[in-house]
């Protein structure tokens, strides 16, 4: 495959300023730690411009949808409503008009989290329903280990009035205090691997999400 | 001390992919594992295609910065493969995530995939899409994408909490396919129960080897055996030490 010189460009680009971070935080040098901090800088000034730029993504997404023959457009119509209603209410309370305050408390308050809760509710049925069909879909050792070990621990932190099993818990806590903790480092460890190993191969240039 | 240690590892993990990169140019061998997920969805991108059907791919919210930005990126890369693959179908690729960075880096990819096979026009932003800004709106703006946009397989690939069940669940009711992996806990938990093809601990950062997306993922998957064997010694050899009172 063919490189343009704007690849070349933006993959030096990106090579030296990773390169600086990296070396900023393992090696004792001024300059480093300056031109590292001044980066990173840079970086939460742009993120927070990326927010703005999220933001308008959604909404063309949005108007998209609304101009074609999409049959969830209803959505999209409360979704641009919501978003124009908020941006209006917070405006006017920013800049201190007709005396309004707490209007942004009050939307996170009776909309968002209530709406945010409720799809908590759902995804805990969602949860039930998908550790019921596992064993149908995937019917083999680990399955079955996954599906007892949590019923176990279920049963095990459920407290049932007059009934005090000082064994079950105990064997519950180990369970959650010793294999599992045991086996999520592990998950962890390789984790931290591959997540190194991503980095690695953006600072060699092999992996361009940037372009090119 | 401690910078030192890290930085002779990060190094000597340099090192290693280089290393394993070249030797893998000279001599291309099988190394890796079977994994069905990878199996099912070569095959799956490759009967979306010829069905005319539209292959999603949902690159978490985690950004990409951080531990947690680096399965975004290993999404990002997944995203290139795939789009190629399946740029001759009638239905493009589409991509969703709930931060900006990754969707702007989404367009970005698409959009380089699309002028590489000299095809620019066919790129359109809209298949690197935002679907929310917060974990929880990010997944119910993605649900409408597996059950409008006539999807056949999802990949998602990312960082996600325990709200990937929702996703799981709606990709199962829509009838389509779904290989997921996320490099939190909670989420792999989670998938384990809910996803057809979950992807557990590392596999996901394998992704990229797997689906032939160059020869530096296949490098660093080996590199990464290595240095896993290094620790597991590293980490026997201190609790001996310990055990003996040394250290």
């Amino acid at each position: 495959m063919k490189l343009g010189i704007k690849t070349y460009f933006l993959a030096a680009l990106a090579i030296g300023s990773g390169l600086i971070v990296l070396l900023g935080y393992f090696v004792d040098f001024p300059l480093l730690a300056d031109l590292r901090a001044t980066f990173l800088f840079w970086t939460v000034v742009l993120a927070s411009f990326l927010l703005l730029v999220g933001a308008f993504n959604l909404l063309r997404t949005h108007l998209r949808k609304l101009k074609g023959p999409q049959p969830a457009g209803i959505y999209s119509l409360v979704l641009l409503l919501s978003f124009f209603a908020t941006l209006i209410a917070l405006s006017i309370e920013q800049f201190g008009l007709f005396g309004a305050s707490g209007w942004s408390l009050w939307t996170m308050r009776y909309i968002v989290n209530p709406v945010e809760s409720s799809l908590m509710a759902v995804l805990a049925v969602v949860l039930v329903y998908s550790l019921a069909r596992l064993l149908q879909r995937r019917l083999d050792t680990f399955s079955v280990i996954f599906l007892a070990t949590t019923v176990f621990v279920l049963i095990g932190a459920a407290t049932f009035p007059d009934l005090e099993i000082p064994a079950l818990r105990a064997a519950r806590d180990w369970l959650v205090q010793v294999p599992a903790v045991a086996g999520g480092r592990g998950i962890l460890l390789g984790v931290g691997l591959g997540a190194v190993a991503a980095g690695l191969r953006v600072l060699m240039g092999a992996d361009r999400p940037y372009g090119g | 001390m401690v910078e030192l240690y890290g930085l002779i590892f990060v190094v000597v993990f340099f090192g290693l992919i280089l290393v394993f990169a070249w030797l893998g140019r000279r001599r291309a061998r099988r190394y890796l594992r079977d994994i069905p997920a990878f199996t099912k969805l070569r095959r799956g991108i490759g009967l979306a295609v010829e069905a005319g059907q539209r292959l999603h791919i949902s690159l978490g919210w985690g950004g990409v910065s951080g531990l947690q930005g680096a399965s975004g990126l290993v999404g990002l890369s997944m995203l290139q493969r795939i789009a190629r693959a399946a740029s001759i179908s009638d239905r493009p690729p589409i991509s969703t995530s709930g931060e900006p960075t990754l969707a702007i880096l989404a367009q970005d990819t698409l959009k380089n995939v699309y002028h590489t096979i000299g095809a620019p026009n066919q790129y359109k932003p809209e298949q690197g899409q935002v679907s929310g800004l917060t974990p929880l709106t990010y997944t119910a703006g993605a649900i409408p994408v597996m059950y409008d946009q006539q999807v056949a397989v999802n990949l998602l690939a990312g960082h996600f909490g325990s709200e990937v069940g929702l996703l799981a669940d709606a990709a199962e009711r829509s009838g389509s396919m779904i290989l997921a992996g996320s490099d939190s806990l909670p989420a792999q938990a989670t998938l384990y129960a809910a996803a057809q093809e979950p992807l557990i601990g590392e596999e996901l950062f394998a992704g990229g080897a797997y689906i032939q997306a160059g020869a530096s993922h296949l490098a660093s998957v080996k590199a990464q055996d290595v240095m896993r064997w290094l620790l597991v010694g590293v980490m026997l050899v201190g609790a001996i030490l310990k055990l003996a009172g040394v250290l």
